[in-house]
């Protein structure tokens, strides 16, 4: 075969596999647009789309959490889930955790839109009210001898009234935040090594948390080594 | 493959009982351990046809070679795996769910066939509890996967 055949081959099979490496949604997946309002009525910048397939199980990748413009728009672009499908607006550092979960829900929510998703569909005018936001907690995790950032420490929350939790590792840099209902949650950290933290109000005494509507709580988390 | 978030929560289903949700962020590297070039596909090597007892519906997996946007690994080499039993369909449903008796996650090439990055394990994907690899309180951040 000449160099240019080669060439030629080469070639040829490179483009072939730029139809797989390009990303695109696919054409049966389904368009949800609309716009999340604040509870005065006004348009939230900056908020994540999130989504809840609420009748069917799921195990790997979910579509991209879009985020709102300047004039709270959003567009999701998501595979067609059978059955109901629960929206929610979520901006943590502005008050507006993710109400999907338990944990964070409160009396004041708004109300979460359910859409039916349908193949190739498009759902406009999808509105998501909110309510009003809630009080904030954030912090960092560090070794109490030395100050350091702890890379691999986990924080879990937990609410005892609807008995649900929210756990996660936390990032290298050990930061974490959170917008909090107004209840008693109770806040514990661990990370190999160290003593377990749990938060004690050393006004109440309370093992555990609860932040007003306007709070904006900052703390530090010291763990010890065992 | 090693985990670098692993995140789970109680997912509200009210008027019927809570469910979970947990979502295990994995980063993929080479052989010698250098994250993997980004734009590369993944696909899901777990049975397509599972029931999930909440809703009898078939449980929806990534078990394709898709192209698409939301699929693919983040700029870093990342990608989330979301286990979700959904809500129950009633409230004497709970506890529900399902199961995967090996869970394993496979590199699909642009020729030829998928090779496997990592295996997890059994996966037991219920509404009170969500068990991977036999782990249900979280995996610790830098916990690895053979291939």
């Amino acid at each position: 075969m000449s160099k240019y055949m080669r060439l030629l081959t080469v070639m040829s099979l490179l483009l072939g596999l730029v139809p797989l490496m390009q990303s695109q949604a696919p054409a049966d997946w389904a368009t949800v647009t609309g716009r999340v309002l604040d509870s005065d009525g006004r348009p939230v910048a900056g908020a994540r789309i999130s989504i809840f397939p609420k009748d069917v199980g799921l195990s790997g990748g979910m579509p991209r959490q879009p985020i709102t413009n300047q004039d709270g728009a959003y567009r999701l672009v998501s595979p067609a889930y059978p059955g109901r499908t629960r929206l929610c607006a979520v901006k943590e550092s502005a008050g507006y955790p993710n109400a999907q979960y338990s944990l964070f829900v409160s009396s004041t929510d708004g109300k979460m839109p359910e859409v039916s998703l349908t193949p190739g569909g498009h759902l406009e005018n999808i509105d998501i009210h909110l309510g009003p936001p809630d009080g904030i907690i954030e912090g960092f995790v560090v070794d109490a001898g030395t100050r350091a950032p702890i890379s691999k420490a986990r924080i879990t929350l937990h609410r005892s009234d609807r008995e649900s939790i929210s756990s996660s590792t936390l990032p290298p840099d050990g930061h974490f935040s959170y917008a909090l209902p107004p209840v008693l949650i109770e806040i514990t950290v661990e990370a190999p090594g160290y003593l377990r933290w749990t938060y004690r109000d050393l006004a109440t005494r309370a093992n555990g948390i609860v932040l007003s509507t306007s709070d904006h709580k900052k703390i530090t988390v010291e763990l010890k080594p065992e | 493959m090693y985990v670098v978030k692993d995140a789970q929560n109680t997912v509200n289903c009210s008027p019927n009982p809570d469910s979970r949700e947990r979502d295990i962020t994995y980063e993929v590297v080479d052989t010698t351990d250098t994250r993997m070039q980004v734009p590369f596909l993944l696909r899901e090597n777990v049975p397509t046809n599972i029931v999930n007892s909440c809703n009898s519906q078939i449980v929806q997996v990534g078990a394709t070679c898709t192209s698409n946007t939301s699929y693919e690994p983040g700029a870093l080499g990342e990608f989330t795996d979301f286990l979700i039993p959904s809500c129950p369909a009633s409230p004497t449903d709970s506890p529900c769910g399902f199961q995967f008796a090996n869970q394993q996650w496979q590199w699909c090439p642009g020729v030829g066939q998928p090779t496997s990055i990592g295996t997890i394990g059994a996966d037991n994907v219920q509404n009170t509890v969500i068990s991977v690899d036999g782990n249900i309180t979280g995996f610790t951040v830098g916990t690895t996967f053979p291939k």
